[in-house]
């Protein structure tokens, strides 16, 4: 037998989900590896998603078999019936039948001055993927830390 | 309110959860994840008190300007809230006292807790490394985060730590900051900056990593875009 390793660029947890005739959706950059009897589809996201810099485009994995994806930070499962609201940035899956809206975090003042940007209301029944830490919030301690 | 801290200790995140109408406040940007139907509201100050004055504290600090204010609906609700940098949380609950907290390590709190802005003086300027402390006082839970591992030292009687490890401590200690060294340029040089000397009784929580030091080491290799 050989054995190939996979792994992630970051640190983080990585999570094994089992498909049974059915689909996956991941955020940009989660994906690492899966069984051949899984195929790799992409699913236009919207145009709120692209100008909120999560991308155009978001993976949809679909079929039979095995799917690894990865987290910066722990990765959190969370059981939603009715909403819920992720920071966007923390968001790493969702199942296919649960809508996603991209809006922001309060009001305008509460969005933008708050810190807490663009969240996503998730609606329907199933479990989500949250990570506990985002590459977008490291960005912003390193960003002031640059010299000029 | 109940804090649940998991995935500690190096991807610590803390679920409060709350009750119908309940509130509590965190730093901007703490939230992760959280309910529904939660009310979120972004002051530059906690509910009821102060006003600009101690936002702008807030600010020159280094924490962010306003501070958001997360209020449960009929039914209850979580809200999800972390660090930015791996790291582990505590929780800790004031009982009629002072806690003094590294503005960096604060991450929510009940809304019965007051928060100030401690000014340390013109020597944390001078040293290059801004020492600013939120003064927590009043009654409350609150959820506090360190960068690396979090650990508490029984001070009785005198006990010196660099300031950039120190994630809170009792106020019931006397505190003075001072140079590590013998004079101020060999404490600057030889990059243990400013010290914090605590006389008394009580505890100070420290954290094995450095968040300005990491910022120093990474800062001068990054490009301006």
């Amino acid at each position: 037998m050989k054995r190939v390793t996979l792994v992630q660029a970051n640190p983080g947890d990585i999570q094994a989900i089992q498909l049974h005739n059915e689909s996956f959706c991941l955020q940009p950059g989660a994906y690492i590896c899966s069984t051949p009897g899984l195929k790799l589809g992409v699913r236009w996201a919207g145009f709120a998603s692209g100008i909120a810099r999560e991308g155009f485009v978001k993976l949809q994995v679909s079929g039979t078999g095995t799917l690894w994806y990865g987290a910066y930070g722990g990765l959190l499962e969370k059981e939603v019936d009715g909403e819920y609201i992720v920071d966007t940035s923390h968001l790493v899956a969702y199942p296919p039948n649960m809508k996603l809206k991209l809006q922001m975090a309060g009001g305008i003042f509460s969005s933008l001055l708050g810190g807490e940007g663009m969240v996503t209301r998730v609606e329907g029944t199933g479990t989500i993927i949250i990570q506990t830490r985002s590459i977008s919030g490291l960005r912003d301690f390193l960003n002031p830390k640059i010299s000029k | 309110m109940e804090i649940t801290i998991e995935h500690g200790p190096g991807n610590s995140a803390a679920r409060i959860d709350l009750a119908g109408g309940e509130s509590c406040t965190a730093e901007a940007g703490a939230m992760i994840a959280m309910s529904g139907d939660m009310g979120i509201e972004t002051t530059t100050h906690k509910k009821g008190s102060g006003g600009v004055l101690k936002a702008m504290k807030r600010m020159l600090s280094g924490e962010s300007f306003f501070l958001n204010h997360f209020t449960a609906g009929a039914n209850g609700g979580e809200v999800w809230v972390a660090a930015t940098l791996s790291g582990d949380m505590m929780q800790y609950e004031l009982d009629n006292e002072n806690l003094v907290v590294q503005s960096g390590s604060f991450v929510a709190c009940e809304d019965t807790v007051e928060i100030d802005m401690g000014w340390q003086g013109f020597k944390s300027l001078f040293s290059g490394e801004s020492v600013f402390w939120l003064h927590m006082n009043g009654n409350g839970k609150m959820v506090l985060s360190s960068f690396g591992a979090i650990y508490p030292v029984e001070v009785d009687g005198e006990y010196i730590v660099d300031t950039g490890h120190i994630v809170a401590f009792n106020e019931t200690l006397d505190f003075k900051l001072s140079k590590a060294g013998a004079s101020w340029i060999s404490s600057i040089l030889g990059g243990e900056g400013l010290v914090c000397k605590f006389q008394g009784r009580g505890t100070v929580w420290c954290q094995s990593h450095n968040a300005v030091g990491f910022g120093k080491i990474l800062g001068p290799l990054l490009k301006p875009r």
